[in-house]
This record gives C-alpha cells, structure tokens and sequence, in this order.
C-alpha cells in the first residue's frame, strides 16, 4: 500500500519534468524567432549591396532620369542607417517602426526604377543589367521568405506559449506573446493604391 | 502543419518499412522456391521427388543475393546524397554558371530561408530535357538537390520555386532519408532480374550473343518476382509522400500555381524519363516517374490529374511546356526551334544538279572539278589523305575544336558563303588553324566524309544538352547561309538531329509500329529521290523513278500508289516521308533496304556516291544495320592510313 506522501512525491516529479520539457520547448521557440529576425536583417544588408552597383550600371543609360537614380540612392540610405540604429538598440523607441518605414520607400523608389528599365531597351539588354535584374528579384524573394519564416516562428511560438498548460509555465517565466511582422507600417499604404492617367 | 509530426510519422514508415521488407524477401524466396520447384517437375518429371538439399539451397542462394545486394548498395549510399546525384550523371551547380544556373542557384536559397534549412548542394542533369528533380541524402546537412536541364528551362521562376520546395519538403520531411534507404533494399530485390538481363545483353566484340544468353533468361524470369516485389515495396511507401511533399510545396510559396504549373507541365509532356542506365533505382525519389505506368499498384507516384486537383482544388488541364527564353538572352535572339529554310524545299530535288555530280563537298587541294572523279567510284577510294590532327581528333573523346571540326563537314568546296559564316562562328582561332582545318576535312576522300561525320557527331552526342542545341543552331546558320538548301545539307541536318537526340520536339509519341504498306507513300517518295539522284536529274530520271518504283512495289507486295508521278520529289516531302519511315516495324527495314540496294546496285551504270551516301544516311536514320553494299562503299578514315 503506497503512502499519499509517496505518491504526491511522485505526481510532484512528474510536474516538475514536464515543467522542465515545457520550459525547454518555449525556450527554443523563441530562440527560433531571433533567428528569424536576423535572417532578415541578412537580406536586408544584401539589398542594401547591391543597390550601388544597380546604381552605377543604369547610370550610364539613364542621363535622363537622374531624380529617379538620386531617389534610390537616397531612400537607400536612409534605410541602412535606421537599420544600424535598430542593430544598435532594438528595444529603442520608434526605431523598429523607423526602418519599416524606410524601407517601404526604399521599395517604392526600386519599383519605380526598375519601371523606367523597362522602358530603355538597351538597358534592359545590358548584361551587368539583366545580372542585377536577377539578383534584385531573388532578394526580394529572400527578403519576403524571410519574413514568412519569421511570421511561421511566431506562430508556432504563440501557438506553443498561449495553449494550456504550457501558458502557466509561460507567465511564470515571462515568455510574452510574440507579434508578426505587419506587411506595411501606415495606413495611407494601407489602402488601396488609385491609378491616375 | 507542425514538421516534427511529419519527421515522427516518417521514422516509423521507416520502421514499417523494415518490416515489409523482411516480409518481402520471405515471400520472393518462397516464389523463387516454388518456380524452381515447378521446372524441376515439368524438367525431370513427376515420378522422382526433389533432389536433396534442393529447397534449402535455393533458399540460401535467393536470400544471400537479395540480402548481400541490399547490405552491398546500403555501402555504396552511405557516402551520402552527392554520391546518388553522381551515379545518375549528375554535375554539380558551382559558381559561376550560366545565367540559368545562377537563378536556380538563387531559388534553392530562397527555398532554403522560407523552409529554414541549410541550402543543399545542388545538381543539374545536363543530358535531359525532361522537367523532372529529385532530393537525396541521408542526415540534412548532406542532402543534395538534383534538376533536369529541361527543368530549369521550360519551367518559369515560380514553378521551379514550386519544384525546389516540392524537395525541400521531401528533405525536412525525412523522405529523403526513407528513399535512400528504399534504393537499397530494393536493390537486393532485383539483383537476380538484372543479372539476369545483364547475362542476356552480354555480347562479344563481333556483336553475337554470349552462350550464358539462355541461363540469363532463366535468372530474368526467376529474378522478376524479386523485380515486382521491389516495385511494389516502393508504391507502398513513396506514393504518400508525394502527396504530402506537393502540399508543402505550396505551403513554403505560399503559391499554389507554382508547384500546380510545374506538374501541369509534367502532364503535358512526352516522356518524363531520365537518361540514364541506373534512373530505375531512383524512380521513386524524382518528381514524376515516366508516366507510361499511370496508375495501378506498381506505380511509384500518384496519378498527376489527382495531384494536380489537390493542389489547385479542382482538375486542371495539362499546359504544353516549350523552352522559354533564358534570362540571359534577348527574346529575338533566341531563335532556338528555327526550322530550316523551308520556302526553298518546295524547288525540286532536281535543281541542286551540282549534287548530282559527284560529292561537292569534297574538294582536292587544289579545288579540281569533281565531275571526272564521280564516273569512277573504284579511283576515289583510297585517296583519302587524313592528317594526324584529324586523326587525333577522330580519336579524343572531348576536343576542343568538337564543334568547329563537326560543322566543317557541312560546308561545301571552293569559297562559298557558308564557308564565311562558318569562320565567323569560330573566328576566335587562328585563321591559318581553320583553313588547315578545312583542308584536312575536304581532303578526305568521299567515302570517308560520311564515316567520319558521324565518328564526330558520336563524340558530341555526349555533350550537354544547351551545347547541343547551340551546335544545331549554328549548323542551321551555316546552312542558311547561300539562302538554298540541297540534299546533301539536308541530310546532314537530319543526321545530326539525330544522333544529338534533338528530333523530339517534333516527334509525336506513337505506341505502334507501322507495316510496309502503311508507309506505301513514304517508301514511294524515297525511292523516287534515290533514282532522281542517281539519274542525275536528267531526261530520262522521270522513267528511272517510275521503273524503279514499280520494282519497289513488286518486291514488298504493295500496292501501286496513286500520287506518285513524274514530278520531282521535293525535299519537304522527303523529310516526311523519314519521319514516316522511321516508325516502320523493325522486322521490316532490313528487307526494305536490301531491295533499294539491289536496285541502285543491279542498274547499268555504276551509281555515284552520293546515292550511296543517301542510302546510308537513310540506314543511321532508322537504325537499321548498313547492308553490305552500302557498307562496301564507306572507308573508315583510320583504316586508310596505310
């Protein structure tokens, strides 16, 4: 016949392995999320490379079009700098929001660039150009993949830290809910975009 | 969809499939058993019982050879993904590639961020045009990614993107470690049936079958029990995945179109074979295996209309799959499909009369008229003069000059402009190096031009898919160069679309063969070329063809064909009627070409070489064996050294 104290004890070593394995697991996840992050600050500095040398080769074509180049280079670099101050101190104020910002009209220039490509035949022959061509598409590809892993890495974390039981061991050891990357920071770009003649 | 799930759901498939393995062998030694069981019986008769030790040998025998070839082929895999890749001729992707490559290169990484693995190696199947890939590895940091050429050509970004996840998930998913394990126990299972045909294939330096060709059959039809269990072992485990390993492809792009077009594609194509002898150990780790066994129990993959409706949520027609336009060139340069001037193959054969006079793409050193040398055939022979470098070059398996010496036999004498064009294609050598170059080409005698074309065209039948194409293209600018085409560019043409294996794009895919007198009209249009040729386009060609025609038709039984008339043929029907030709029964080419051997050969004047060339070409066109005729009137250019 087993004592009652014998059998809490053993009840209390069970608790306290799950709690264990639990704690484990939450604790992976979340590792997984910074991981996720830096991926895509990666691809985001990969970007940030290659502008210049897209720069340089459509600027022998483009005399034409020195705001659009000028544009690009300087959403550029303002998108490199807030990116260092978020580097330096995630936890500031505004600066995760800053560098979203950034680099949403860092996207707008590019796009408008690689538009005027389109219509310069020549260029859009060169080799350097149609190279680049292909780079600027798969970093933008790594970027948005980026992302998603990102968003995929919260979710499983929310998803692991909010359920019972393991939400209990999650507020004792302060393991907060994790929010996903939005895919525009205003609301202006919210909406839809209105085509004018 | 929770990954870990799926890895535990795949170490137990790899459990059950140990099992069902064990379980195979038990039963494919027990049928082994009972079909030597039953010989004996039906050998020696019902009256005297088996010898001893029978049944236990055979046991021993059969077990020792399936579990051997199973531990022998686990061996060889164990050195991982890269070595399965190389063992299908399979290259590496290393930068820097071409632009195709590159982009390749780039998609794996991105499918490498959104699935969050490390990026494998990755592989290209230069040789095949087939959309087709597949993963293999062991552990993920030794996984490799394997695409076929035509892949990453006929396949736009977003479906090669569907493609690479489709393996993606087939590596994160634990299938790739489940399939290589598969290639070895099924190895095991089909040793006896492919020593079997190996001892049947096996034939000696004369061509003629080995002795042992009996006992191999014997080992086919006792190994193929051993070669249905393998299969079904495989349909039994890889056909899930598939399923599951579209679904992740489309849950990493987030695009259902991408993986959705790839396999509609795959749907819409001839073939989805790998070139390669050892591709049947792999069958159940590609994307799609040949689609000729749809279906049924044996089949590795599920039907692709089923996959294609998972994917999309509702059936999708099939999608034609043409090459695309490489990044890297501007879509007007790439001219890759361009057919052949056909406005001028309307103009009879009759009005290249200079073919007709001897072999105008031979010339003596000093540029001689040819007409004397064609009345005589027995004086050309032996004259041939190769020089060491051509000799050399007929003898190395990869030159560097492959492609510049093979096109060379395409330009005919004296200082045409097919002759500049050819220079500017391969203007980066010397100049002096390329007039030696044609010299030595013309040099050749005629009855050593057509061997020695095709020892070349051999050599570049090996070369990568995109190298093979580039060859065809600039042959056809040489070609197109004097605006006309003759019969003879034409029949280099075909020839080289064969042996390079470029004709498929035109080829339907038919499931039987034709008789002799289905192709009536097709025999009808080539015996009328072979007697234009020979009759030299002159007056009385009209009668020749008709005589010859009728004697045609005497000597295969068909009946007399009601189109035919004295016009000349046209070169557009010619090139029909070959393609027509070359679906004839095999049984039957044999006699076919034996009766126009007889005719070229029984008429009163001594034929000119050119027709024997055109009865050569037609022979390698439908691969049939040279008669001996034709094969009396060809020197291999080696054997003229003395």
């Amino acid at each position: 016949m087993l004592s009652t104290s014998f059998i809490i004890v053993i009840l209390l070593a069970v608790a306290l392995g799950m709690g264990v394995a639990i704690y484990n697991r939450l604790t992976r996840l979340r590792n997984a999320i910074g991981n996720g992050f830096a991926q895509i600050d990666v691809q985001l500095k990969r970007r940030y490379d290659l502008i210049p040398n897209l720069v340089e080769t459509a600027r022998k074509y483009l005399q034409h079009e020195r705001e659009t180049l000028e544009a690009v280079t300087n959403a550029r670099n303002q998108a490199q700098s807030a990116a260092g101050k978020v580097r330096a101190d995630p936890a500031g104020a505004g600066h995760v929001a800053a560098l979203g910002a950034a680099e949403s009209v860092l996207g707008g220039a590019l796009g408008r660039l690689m538009a005027v490509v389109e219509s310069y035949p020549e260029l859009k022959a060169d080799r350097n150009m149609r190279e680049f061509a292909e780079e600027l598409t798969s970093t933008e590809n790594r970027i948005g993949f980026a992302r998603q892993a990102y968003n995929d890495a919260v979710l499983e974390y929310n998803d692991a830290a909010m359920q019972f039981p393991a939400s209990v061991i999650a507020g004792m050891f302060s393991f907060r809910e994790a929010t996903m990357l939005q895919a525009t920071q205003s609301a202006a770009e919210r909406s839809a975009p209105q085509v004018r003649f | 969809m929770r990954f870990r799930q799926h890895q535990d759901q795949a170490r137990a498939a790899t459990r059950r499939l140990l099992l069902l393995f064990l379980l195979t062998v038990v039963l494919t030694v027990a049928a082994v058993n009972g079909v030597l069981a039953l010989l004996w019986k039906l050998q020696v008769g019902g009256v005297l019982g088996y010898p001893r030790w029978f049944f236990e040998t055979n046991s021993a025998v059969a077990t020792v050879f399936i579990l051997g070839g199973s531990w022998i082929e686990s061996l060889q895999l164990r050195r991982g993904g890269a070595h399965v890749a190389q063992m299908v001729g399979a290259g590496e992707v290393l930068v820097p590639g071409d632009a195709l490559e590159r982009r390749l290169r780039n998609i794996v990484e991105e499918m490498a961020i959104a699935s969050g693995l490390k990026p494998p190696r990755v592989f290209l199947l230069p040789r095949d045009d087939s959309i087709n890939a597949f993963a293999a590895g062991w552990e993920q940091h030794d996984s490799v990614i394997a695409v076929t050429r035509g892949a990453i050509e006929r396949l736009t970004r977003d479906e090669l993107q569907g493609v690479v996840a489709h393996e993606f998930s087939h590596i994160l998913h634990g299938d790739a470690r489940l399939n290589m394990r598969l290639i070895g126990h099924v190895w095991g299972l089909q040793l006896l049936f492919m020593l079997g045909r190996d001892l049947f294939d096996m034939t000696d330096s004369r061509g003629r079958r080995s002795v042992f060709v009996l006992l191999g059959l014997a080992l086919m039809g006792v190994g193929s029990i051993g070669w249905l269990a393998g299969r079904l072992l495989k349909a039994a485990v890889s056909r899930q995945r598939e399923f599951l390993a579209d679904a992740a492809a489309v849950q990493f792009t987030r695009l259902p179109g991408g993986i959705g077009g790839a396999l509609r594609k795959i749907a819409g194509q001839q073939s989805a074979r790998v070139h390669s002898s050892r591709a049947e150990a792999i069958s159940h780790m590609l994307l799609s295996s040949d689609i000729f066994i749809r279906g049924g129990a044996l089949a590795t993959h599920p039907p692709l209309a089923e996959r294609i409706r998972r994917v999309f949520g509702r059936s999708m027609p099939p999608l034609p799959s043409p090459v695309l336009a490489a990044p890297e060139t501007v879509p007007d340069e790439a001219g890759i499909g361009e057919p052949l001037p056909w406005h001028d193959a309307q103009a009879p054969v009759a009005a290249f009369a200079s073919d007709a006079h001897g072999v105008p793409h031979r010339t003596t050193v000093s540029g001689a008229a040819d007409a004397p040398d064609a009345a005589s055939p027995s004086s050309t022979l032996g004259k041939g003069m190769p020089a060491e470098w051509l000799d050399a070059m007929l003898q190395w398996p990869f030159p560097p000059d492959l492609a510049a010496t093979t096109l060379a036999f395409l330009l005919p004498s004296g200082d045409a402009p097919q002759m500049q064009v050819w220079r500017d294609l391969f203007g980066r050598h010397a100049p002096a190096g390329l007039d030696r170059l044609v010299r030595q080409v013309q040099a050749l005698g005629p009855s050593s031009h057509l061997p020695a074309f095709e020892r070349l065209l051999t050599r570049c039948a090996a070369l990568p898919l995109a190298d093979r194409r580039r060859m065809r293209q600039q042959a056809h600018q040489i070609v197109r160069a004097d605006g006309r085409l003759s019969l003879v560019e034409l029949w280099r043409c075909l020839l080289l679309d064969h042996v390079l294996d470029l004709a498929h794009e035109s080829v339907l895919r038919e499931t039987h063969a034709l008789s002799l007198s289905a192709c009536a009209a097709a025999i009808g249009s080539v015996t009328g070329v072979l007697a234009w040729q020979h009759g030299d386009a002159g007056a009385d060609a009209a009668a020749l063809a008709r005589s010859w025609r009728q004697a045609t038709d005497l000597a295969l039984e068909l009946a007399p064909q009601a189109g035919m008339d004295d016009t000349p043929p046209t070169l557009a029907a010619l090139r029909v009627a070959m393609r027509q030709l070359a679906r004839l029964a095999p049984m039957r080419r044999p006699h076919l070409l034996k009766t126009w051997c007889a005719l070229v050969s029984g008429d009163a004047s001594a034929a000119a070489q050119p027709v024997w060339d055109s009865l050569r070409c037609i022979c390698l066109l439908i691969d049939t064996p040279l008669p001996p005729q034709v094969q009396a009137r060809f020197h291999a250019p080696a054997a003229e050294r003395a």
